[in-house]
């Protein structure tokens, strides 16, 4: 294989990749939003609290920092899903009645502490030094078979959660969930018990961003107090999901891709620009997803597909 | 069955109901007739757990109910449906009939996840009576349909019909009638007495007077927040405080 090639074919990995974990994140948001109608401004808060708990317990020992676990993958994934599944819980006990514009705000505020937390709590996350040293499954193979085992490690997970939203959506849960979604007053006047259903949306939701930001951390080998940046994860993630369509599991992921391969290839243009105009240009690239989002949702209102009645 | 005892529901400087006490008598149906404002849907929303009132007790069948929850009065057996219609506007009209049925173990995610057999009879059950439902209704050609596309009067039978999936001991039923044809508003009127004489406890806000003189007795009368009159619908027709409320005291 030539340099070139190969050059092509990571970049393909990196970009499926990536994608494939924003499918996820976009799967969880889709669960909150798409069929529970919770509006969740505060995805990066659930996910660098999954991708910092994966760093900690997957990381051989660093002095002047808590960690040195040196788990395997597995178990820091499932332990990242569960630690942000647990503060989604409890942000939930708190603001779960809040009328959906109440709850974004208080969601924005948790993210932020969050994001305080991992920048000046060096003990914990190393500060702005971040993590280094996290280690993948197959990087024994070097690249490209590494970057394809990690790929199927994604796309793995992706699989996963797809069976489990989509069967959990089909369900008398689900079916449940949407009708809150749609009127509380009447579902609460059916039976149903709506603040806690919706703390488990609001939970499960969270869990499966925590577990997407383990597996960012694990792509990246290296964590850093970026990763709690909302424009990478809060507000790209709901233009997925709002233009792959709102309430359709194949959408939310389809939306993920997309707009996730607009994103990165436009970094090839900016990346090649002289440096005072790559600065700049950076900010065109959050018009240019603007730009896409108006698009799309001119020419499909429920995104490029919608939610479908069910049978 | 229900009793409500100097109940009073402010709203700002509005008291939409007035210190106000009546009964629905356990195996009766009752009506519940009154001019626009006179508090008859307040009176059902805070019967039903929609409504903390301001003053007052709320009981079911000898439980004081009022600071209970919605859905957990519910859950004792208690269904209203909705003056205004609150479909689940993007549910098919069969789910949001099954979605009210009773006795779903699949709302608990691990049922559904792990008992998926258990789940499949439950719901091959709710499925089947939602279809009759609908076949009673004439709702079938729009079993497949969102809620939310159906007219004013469809809205109002899939109201009526999420109260008929499953059996209740007492429905409360807010102008059902509204906006329906008057041969299925018959039908209706007589599904609901046999209901009734299997044991089913109504309650029933209507503005149509021969649809309430057919089925319900007693009678109760509201007028600014409070019973004017109750008893059998010929005695309160004759009443002349009840004239008096409808008409205005011009003579």
């Amino acid at each position: 294989m030539t340099g070139e090639m190969q050059g092509y074919l990571l970049y393909a990995l990196s970009l499926l990749s990536l994608g494939g974990i924003y499918a996820i994140l976009a799967l969880g948001l889709n669960l909150q939003w798409g069929m529970a109608g919770l509006f969740n401004a505060g995805i990066a808060g659930f996910f660098a609290s999954g991708a910092y708990t994966a760093a900690i317990l997957g990381t051989p020992p660093v002095a002047g920092r808590l960690g040195g676990f040196d788990l395997p993958m597995p178990v820091t994934v499932a332990a990242a899903a569960l630690f942000s599944a647990a503060i989604g819980w409890a942000v939930g006990r708190l603001c779960i009645r809040l009328r959906t514009d109440y709850l974004a705000i208080a969601t924005i505020g948790i993210a932020e502490i969050l994001r305080l937390i991992v920048r000046n709590e060096g003990w914990l996350t190393g500060g702005s030094l971040g993590i280094s040293g996290i280690v993948r499954p197959f990087d024994g193979l070097g690249p490209p078979r590494a970057d394809i085992g990690y790929l199927a490690v994604v796309l793995g997970c992706l699989v996963l959660v797809y069976i489990f939203v989509e069967r959990a959506g089909r369900s008398p849960w689900g079916r449940t969930m949407r009708a809150i979604r749609d009127d509380e007053r009447a579902a609460a006047a059916l039976g149903k018990d709506v603040d806690a259903f919706r703390l488990q949306a609001f939970a499960l939701g969270s869990g499966i961003m925590g577990g997407a930001g383990a597996l960012t951390a694990y792509y990246f080998r290296f964590l850093s107090p970026d990763a709690t940046e909302p424009l990478l994860t809060t507000f790209l993630v709901w233009v997925m999901l709002i233009a792959g369509g709102s309430g359709n599991n194949r959408g939310a992921i389809l939306g993920a891709f997309l707009v996730w391969t607009l994103w990165s290839s436009t970094e090839l243009v900016t990346g090649r620009l002289p440096a005072d105009w790559a600065a700049n240009l950076a900010y065109l690239r959050v018009l240019l997803i603007g730009l896409l989002l108006q698009v799309v949702l001119q020419r499909f209102a429920g995104g490029i597909l919608p939610e479908r009645a069910r049978r | 069955m229900i009793r409500v005892d100097n109940l009073t529901m402010r709203f700002g400087g509005i008291r939409a109901i007035d210190d106000c006490s009546l009964n629905f008598a356990a195996g009766r149906i009752t009506g519940l007739i009154g001019p626009n404002g006179a508090g008859k849907s307040t009176l059902f929303d805070v019967v039903a757990g929609g409504l903390v009132p301001t003053a007052g007790t709320v009981r079911l069948e000898g439980e004081d109910v009022t600071r209970l929850p919605a859905f957990a009065r519910y859950r004792r057996g208690l269904h209203r449906t909705f003056q205004i219609a609150r479909e689940f506007a993007r549910l098919t009209v069969r789910e949001n009939l099954m979605v009210a049925a009773r006795g779903q173990s699949g709302e608990a995610l691990a049922a559904a996840l792990f008992k998926p057999g258990h789940v499949r009879e439950e719901e091959r059950a709710h499925r089947e009576r939602a279809c009759e439902v609908m076949d009673f209704l004439a709702l079938t050609p729009l079993a497949d349909a969102p809620a939310g596309t159906l007219s004013g009067g469809q809205k109002k039978l899939l109201e009526l019909g999420r109260a008929l999936m499953s059996p209740a001991r007492i429905i409360l039923l807010d102008e059902i009638g509204a906006g329906v044809n008057p041969t299925l508003l018959a039908q209706i009127a007589g599904h609901i007495r046999m209901l009734n004489e299997e044991g089913m406890t109504f309650a029933v806000i209507e503005h149509d007077m021969d649809f309430i003189a057919g089925l319900c007795d007693p009678v109760i009368v509201m007028a600014e927040g409070r019973v004017l009159v109750q008893g059998p619908m010929a005695e309160v027709r004759a009443d002349r405080a009840v004239v008096e409320a409808y008409f205005g005291s011009a003579a």
